[in-house]
């Protein structure tokens, strides 16, 4: 059973493809009853069917845990009708359709508020609402080419090269989340309902931009620009049979890190910027020499932050992932034993967890009109009229 | 000024660096009363840099609009005392100090709760509590190695390489703030007070694994599966720079194909084939054609795609212009600063830039009046050094 922190809360979940299943995801995490409607044809995500297994594709499956699911077709009216009526009994809904396609369908933010005046509404868009590309069609490698992540990515000389996972989309799905449950604050204590965009490019600059433009942070940025530093986060370290990660902070680290591998004297470099060149290159020089084995017992030893750099392949064996069960597996009717990643977030009362698999196209279309009050012949009905599945 | 949603919330931040500083921004965009305590010498990212102008690092002001300063010394039990008459007075408490420090110094959960049973204590560390390493001390590099990010970005056959920017920081910050705004509900509606621990590492591993690791979704791991290639895709080169192109569904494919004056490519029968030839044509034309021109058959295809910024062109662009989508702001000695929006629209409860990131102890003598401490209590933790001396900026 859910209950975490959002429990009480139900979501109407309009979304689908990444942003908005991973914004709705966190909210079911996080203890909500979130109610994914689909189109007859499903989520456009259950059509990436590889990896897959028994026809069941990974990837709706990562983006869907803790919902229940309901196929509405919007095309009918009395689809929308149902929507609107679930509409009327949710506290928030989430929607990631091209900007206008919702008012069209009659289920825009000025449809919704006049039956529950009430309701936090998200739209998660490509664009900010003032510019050119207001109502322009996004996906992924566009907001990390636009917001300059690809850029930052790529270097100050090299190619801009993309991150390489939808990065755009679970930020924004991301933003929307923390946008959706502070809004039900207002809603809750001072009866505030209210429209909220979630521009992709604007929530990828919320995370990208704050230390990637430093250089451009006072203006005017000309004699500032050139000092951005080159390698926002450090590259892992050669060894003999793989990588680790170093990232010595403080004096005090890096002399007890130096003393670990036999090399004080690198810290004997005058100037501070020459002398942490000269660790960087000494130890890309030494660390080749010895197993990663051998230096992650030094980066302990000196009680320097470091550690192993992990492939999936070996992530999911490390004992620290082991003793903090930071992936379940469970049973799917179909595909068998799926592991998911857990929620990020440790509550002392109130548990983010696993507490529902992804649903089937439709599993829970007749819980949930039941719920809405819909007698037995009225669900018949709809569905000989194929509005529902 | 309209309120933010989080409007009447106060946050005692014992934070520093980036994770607890992004997440308390966050906070405080949301319109959440953010007190940050400071050690007497400040954050650690005050001494960083460059780059840095009159003594200010942009470091700081990255990670510090929408709060308060007040500068405490811990190291005195008066200090320590301090903190606990002001986490009576606030609704959550967030610190990313290393595992057990703050129990050492006496305003760890345990302490704290005992003076707000109701109170959200957030922690941020770099691992779970039950491993091996959970007490290590950890940066970004450290989480973007172990949590796999270095090895996904580094792709199946090449060497792992980090994304570069403090993501694993960033990240942490957000679950930390999504996580205690959630708990503030339940500490409303039902008056649960909790500790809540937001391990990097997981934090990291919950945002990154989702779409990059499908390859090991399914058990037993299949190796045939796990070839199946998950990422976004990279700018395309043209004459004179680049383009980002995102098309995806057929539709898109065939409008594009015929823009480009070969829809013959979209005829093809087998689909992986008809994808290649289509993606790899459209690649070849547009490397001969300039950056301009691409745009504006992107635009006539109505698919997905736009420019590949830098920082030297993002600014000008008429769509981060009309929007808004950076702030800029007077600084006292670093004069006009810019800064990115706050990534949410609301209609009623704007998140904004309320407060500009404030001085060393700005505003110590204004929160210790606000928890009623007289005008010669605070004389004298003055005089003890157990706060700063007024600010004369």
């Amino acid at each position: 059973m859910a209950d975490g922190p959002l429990a009480g809360f139900r979501v109407l979940d309009l979304t689908q493809a990444v942003s908005g299943p991973f914004c709705t995801m966190m909210l079911g995490d996080l203890g909500a009853d979130v109610i994914k409607v689909e189109a007859p044809t499903g989520d456009t995500a259950r059509l990436i069917t590889k990896p897959g297994r028994n026809k069941v594709g990974a990837y709706f499956l990562m983006f869907n845990r803790n919902k229940r699911g309901i196929v509405i077709d919007v095309r009918k009216d009395r689809g929308r009708d149902l929507i609107r009526r679930l509409a009327a009994r949710s506290d928030a809904l989430v929607e990631n359709n091209r900007p206008g396609v919702a008012d069209r369908l009659g289920i825009g933010y000025a449809d919704i508020r006049k039956i529950n005046p009430r309701i936090v509404y998200c739209a998660i868009h490509g664009f900010g609402p003032n510019g050119p590309l207001a109502n322009a069609p996004a996906y992924d490698p566009v907001i990390q080419g636009f917001t300059g992540m690809a850029t930052v990515q790529g270097g100050p000389t090299g190619n801009p090269t993309a991150v390489k996972m939808v990065i755009a989309d679970k930020a924004s799905g991301f933003t929307a989340a923390i946008g959706v449950v502070a809004a039900l604050h207002a809603a809750r204590s001072r009866g505030v309902g209210q429209y909220l965009r979630v521009p992709m490019v604007e929530a990828m600059f919320n995370l990208l931009a704050n230390d990637t433009m430093v250089g451009y942070a006072f203006m005017p940025p000309d004699e500032f620009k050139h000092q951005t530093p080159k390698n926002g986060s450090l590259d892992p370290f050669r060894t003999k049979d793989g990588y680790v990660a170093i990232a010595p902070y403080s004096d005090e680290q890096w002399q007890r890190l130096l003393t670990a591998i036999g090399h004080p004297e690198w810290w004997e470099v005058e100037n501070r910027r020459e002398r942490l060149r000269t660790c960087l290159r000494g130890i890309a020089k030494l660390f080749p020499e010895r197993e990663s084995a051998y230096w992650l017992k030094k980066i302990e030893e000196a009680d320097c932050p470091g550690g192993p750099v992990h492939s999936y392949d070996t992530l999911l064996n490390d004992p620290e992932v082991i003793a903090n069960e930071s992936f379940t597996v469970w049973e799917h009717p179909q595909a068998g034993q799926v592991r998911t990643v857990n929620p990020g977030m440790r509550f002392s009362e109130t548990p983010a967890k696993f507490w529902r698999r992804p649903p089937g196209l439709g599993e829970h279309t007749e819980e949930v009109l039941r719920e809405l009050g819909l007698p037995r012949n009225e669900i018949e009905e709809l569905r000989a009229d194929k509005v529902i599945n | 000024m309209a309120e933010g949603p989080l409007a009447g919330f106060r946050i005692l931040d014992l934070t520093q660096v980036v994770s607890g500083p992004y997440c308390t921004q966050t906070l405080g965009d949301l319109g959440a009363d953010i007190i940050k305590v400071e050690p007497p010498e400040g954050d650690l990212i005050r001494s960083v840099g460059p780059p840095r102008k009159n003594g200010v690092a942009a470091g700081f002001l990255a990670f510090n609009r929408n709060k308060r300063s007040i500068a405490i010394d811990l190291k005195n039990p008066q200090g320590v005392n301090l903190v606990k008459i002001l986490a009576a007075k606030c609704d959550a408490m967030i610190e990313n100090n290393r595992p057990g420090v703050a129990d050492r110094l006496g305003i760890g959960y345990a302490e704290i709760r005992k003076v707000n049973p109701r109170i959200v204590y957030c922690a941020i560390h770099g691992f779970g509590p039950k491993g091996p390493k959970a007490n290590d001390p950890a940066f970004d590099p450290v989480i973007q190695g172990f949590s796999g990010m270095a090895a996904v970005q580094g792709g199946k056959d090449g060497k792992p390489v980090a994304v570069r920017m403090a993501l694993a920081d960033k990240i942490s910050g957000m679950t930390a703030a999504l996580s205690i705004i959630a708990a503030l509900h339940e500490a409303r509606n039902r008056g649960v007070g909790q500790y809540i621990r937001v391990p990097m590492v997981e934090a990291m591993m919950a945002f990154v694994a989702n779409d990059s690791f499908i390859g090991h979704a399914f058990v037993p791991h299949d190796e045939e599966q796990d070839r199946v290639p998950t990422f976004s895709l990279d700018p395309l080169k043209t004459a004179d720079g680049y383009v980002t192109l995102g098309a995806f569904t057929d539709a898109q494919w065939e409008r594009l194909t015929k823009t480009v004056g070969h829809p013959e490519w979209w005829q093809i029968e087998r689909y992986g084939e008809r994808l290649r030839t289509s993606f790899k044509g459209v690649a070849e034309i547009f490397a001969e054609t300039p950056t301009a021109r691409c745009l504006e058959i992107i635009r006539e295809a109505d698919v997905p795609g736009g420019p590949t910024h830098s920082y030297e062109t993002l600014f000008d662009d008429p769509e981060v212009v009309a929007n808004e989508s950076f702030l800029s702001y007077e600084h006292p000695q670093a004069g006009p600063v810019r800064t990115p929006r706050p990534g949410w629209r609301f209609s009623e409860t704007p998140a904004q830039m309320r407060r500009r990131p404030p001085l060393l102890g700005e505003h110590t003598e204004e929160i210790l009046r606000e928890v009623n401490l007289s005008r010669e209590e605070i004389e004298e933790l003055r005089r003890n050094r157990v706060i700063n001396q007024p600010q004369t900026n």
